[in-house]
């Protein structure tokens, strides 16, 4: 591609088509941010993305959290992924499937000539060994989401075949996920930890170089299977703690983008500059949650009538700045199978008082509400709760503990009630209504100890049947009971908050939160 | 015996050769010591009368009017839940003015009483006691205090203890020096000589004549708890919410420290002015009460 035939005669043609990429995907408080996306896509430059905190490890199978995630789902794969909308699948490295008419075997046809970073070629061995590692570690990493797969086969050099356990219908979905990305089969001969050092994949970028605490930076995959991408020389991320500093840095073009600007600053990043703020819809539901191994939350009206009692929509303006939108459901609306009609309980001053006055504490009682410290969002929200309740006689005493001691605090069921949230990783229900209703799949309900027998009948069913209707029905129920049951009061949906310089095209960040860097570039 | 009267005999000479340094000034002509008690009084006064002073109860939430500039309904703005931050200036002062007096009166008992006996009696009293000390002070401060803090648990009873446990080793220090240098002179020898018990020369003879080291040190220590309250405050360890404090009013602000700096900057600056007339008060206080260590 020559790179000098840019800008000018292109400029009205991909202004048109750059709003509308992000007139889809995202909402910029901006109008004209897509006056200066101009011109076809240029090659070169370094994305500079300044967050909060550094990656935690590599290792795909084995790590939970985001900022590492987001990093190496640019270098490893899975075979299939996530629609620009989060809802759906699409295919990656696979090109298609086909289902056998018992739903239990699954024959997958990989994409052909698509290579390593190393050159190596990525064939059905290497597909067998990584999901089948995936699995083997379902104890301390991703693998649950294995659970319905008994065997995967290489049947051919560009075929796979899982045959499961019972019919699943997550499946895809839960091949699309990073912790199933393909790795190099027997990870070229190292061992585990030593592959995961420098990570080989087939992705757009290729692993660069890390210095712990500072940056992570990857580099082009010039020999990437979509021809021509990415467009970017490399990528760089900088560990930049302090949001005020991570916002004049992206303002003064030291950075391209805030990963994580706080809503308080949030509107502010873009005016005067040459900086848009962005919200991208997400699948984050903000929630209340109810110990029910303490009392009197074991008493359905108690949590009904706190959760009468919360005011979402001063939430939403106070922590959010107006950002966000008042919870209805388990499920978020970048959900698949998310009822809008969710008779979720929302501020009822007179159900309040109605259940408080059915429940074993007519009085009013004393509690406290857990939160991790140094979380603005949080000990706001907490504070809103706490006069909230104040109206009703609870006494609630917010106690704050250091993130992990929190984390533990939760796990451990040390707590009366807690601020939480949840993010999907994958573009099905099932990977937060297991977590979150089922007391048998370790989670304990997401550590509220909520034990429904409807709504665990309620989701294992959706989980074997395969025909959409049907689990649209049955998860419409299962939310229709949970909202009912009010295991956590749902308080709110918020979107991701990003500052992009006008100068990154086609940055977009899926519901589940990651942001594929495929087709990012920088104009000049 | 000779030796000894001998030099009694000398000691008074040497004091009768620094006139000077016994004619006190009254203590009002003292101008740190004046400047300082003017700024602690004022800060404590609106400390007492804030629920007069204040214009708006503290921890009243009125989201309607979150995050509102100076004006003449709130002289300086509200926080983010649409407090008034003029009220919860007032009201923070009562929270950290009054744990950081009280929080220095068992580790100023504690300290000294160890000090003076340590001085005083020596030996392997003194060996247990000082190695004691040397364990706290081989931590920082500050990492101590929020360890212990954290393992307590946030409010204000586990700051006193946690103060309470890791302060004293100062007062104790600087006490036990003051005592081993009276332990020497005459007067101390005398009053034993004269059969009177260890208790009563510590307490009547020694007793009175070291403690305005520690007196003076308690001014700063004063300053050194407001600190730490702040500190462990901004860190989300210190008072529990809603209460004001200002530790806790700065970290609220932090987020908004480039679009209403005055929030975060207004109770920084109450914090400093409060150190600064402390710091004056210990100052002052050394002038008047040791002035044989003025140059």
């Amino acid at each position: 591609m020559n790179r000098k035939l840019v800008s000018m005669v292109t400029v009205g043609a991909l202004a048109v088509s750059g709003a509308a990429l992000s007139g889809c995907a995202s909402s910029s408080t901006k109008s004209g941010g897509a006056s200066k996306s101009a011109g076809a896509p240029v090659h070169g430059g370094n994305l500079t993305i300044a967050r909060a905190q550094d990656a935690k490890s590599m290792n795909n199978i084995l790590t939970f959290d985001n900022s590492s995630i987001f990093i190496f789902e640019q270098i490893m794969e899975p075979l299939f992924t996530v629609t620009a909308d989060g809802k759906a699948t699409k295919p990656l490295l696979a090109t298609g499937y086909k289902v056998s008419a018992d739903k239990k075997t699954y024959t997958i046809n990989l994409r052909k000539g698509v290579k390593f970073s190393t050159g190596k070629e990525m064939t059905s061995a290497d597909v067998k060994f990584s999901i089948d590692q995936d699995t083997k570690h379902a104890s301390t990493g991703w693998g649950f989401i294995n659970s319905a797969i008994q065997q995967v086969q290489a049947a051919g050099k560009y075929t796979v075949v899982i045959k499961l356990k019972h019919a699943w219908a997550p499946l895809i979905a839960d091949l699309a996920l990073f912790s199933n990305a393909i790795v190099p089969n027997n990870y070229d001969g190292k061992t585990m930890a030593e592959f995961y050092q420098a990570p080989v994949g087939t992705g757009p970028f290729k692993w660069g170089q890390w210095k712990r605490g500072e940056y992570l930076k990857l580099v082009a995959n010039t020999g990437y299977w979509q021809k021509g991408k990415p467009y970017l020389d490399s990528v760089t991320w900088n560990v930049v703690p302090d949001s005020n500093t991570r916002k004049l840095q992206v303002q003064g073009g030291q950075a391209d983008i805030d990963e994580y600007p706080d809503w308080s600053t949030f509107k502010s990043l873009g005016t005067g500059s040459n900086v848009i703020a962005k919200t991208f819809p997400s699948t984050e539901l903000d929630y209340l949650a109810f110990n029910e191994k303490k009392k009197p939350f074991q008493d359905v009206h108690v949590r009904r009538a706190i959760s009468a009692m919360i005011d979402r929509s001063a939430i939403n303006k106070a922590v959010l700045f107006g950002n966000g939108t008042p919870a209805n459901s388990l499920l978020m609306p970048g959900v698949p199978f998310y009822q809008k009609s969710t008779p979720g309980i929302m501020k009822n001053d007179a159900l309040a008082k109605k259940e408080l006055a059915a429940s074993s504490v007519p009085k009013g009682f004393s509690t406290t509400l857990l939160i991790p410290s140094g979380d603005a969002s949080k000990l706001s929200t907490a504070q809103i709760i706490q006069n909230d309740l104040q109206q009703y006689n609870i006494k609630v005493t917010i106690k704050q503990l250091d993130p992990t001691a929190n984390h533990n605090a939760q796990q451990n069921m040390q707590y009366d009630m807690g601020l939480s949230a949840w993010t999907m990783d994958i573009p099905d229900p099932d990977e937060w209504t297991s977590f979150a209703i089922d007391p048998d799949g370790g989670a304990k309900s997401a550590y509220t100890n909520y034990r429904s027998a409807e709504a665990i009948k309620l989701n294992r069913q959706a989980q074997q049947s395969v025909d959409h209707s049907t689990r649209a029905e049955l998860y419409n129920q299962l939310q229709d009971v949970v909202a009912h049951d009010a295991p956590f009061a749902f308080l709110y949906y918020a979107p991701y908050a990003y500052g992009v310089s006008d100068k990154v095209q086609n940055f977009n960040v899926t519901p589940l939160g990651n942001y594929p860097l495929t087709d990012v570039w920088k104009s000049k | 015996m000779t030796t000894f009267s001998l030099t009694h005999r000398f000691r008074p000479s040497r004091r009768e050769a620094r006139p000077a340094a016994r004619r006190l000034r009254p203590w009002y002509q003292n101008r740190s010591l004046v400047a300082g008690l003017v700024i602690v009084c004022i800060m404590v006064l609106l400390a007492v009368l804030a629920p007069v002073l204040a214009p708006y109860n503290p921890i009243k939430q009125n989201l309607n009017e979150a995050l509102q500039g100076p004006s003449g309904a709130h002289w300086l703005g509200t926080d983010k839940l649409g407090r008034d931050v003029l009220s919860r200036l007032l009201y923070g002062a009562r929270v950290d003015l009054r744990i950081g007096f009280l929080a220095v009166i068992i580790p100023f008992v504690v300290g000294t009483i160890l000090g003076a006996i340590a001085g005083y009696f020596g030996g392997w009293l003194d060996i247990i006691i000082m190695r004691i000390v040397d364990v706290f002070y081989a931590f920082p401060l500050f990492l101590l205090v929020i360890a212990l803090v954290f393992v307590l648990g946030p409010g204000e009873s586990s700051i006193y203890l946690a103060i309470a446990l890791v302060s004293w080793v100062s007062y104790c220090k600087i006490v036990r020096g003051e005592v081993i240098v009276a332990r020497q002179q005459e007067y101390v020898q005398a009053a034993r000589l004269g059969g009177l018990n260890n208790a009563r020369v510590l307490g009547r003879h020694i007793g009175p004549n070291v403690i305005s080291q520690a007196i003076t040190y308690a001014m700063s220590d004063i300053v050194m708890d407001i600190m730490v309250i702040v500190t462990l405050g901004y860190l989300g360890l210190g008072i529990t919410p809603p209460t004001a404090e200002w530790g806790s009013m700065i970290a609220d602000a932090q987020e908004f420290i480039t679009t209403l700096w005055w929030m975060a900057v207004v109770p920084g600056v109450a914090v400093v002015i409060t150190g600064l007339g402390l710091s004056l008060i210990g100052d002052g206080l050394t002038d008047l009460l040791s002035p044989e260590r003025r140059k």
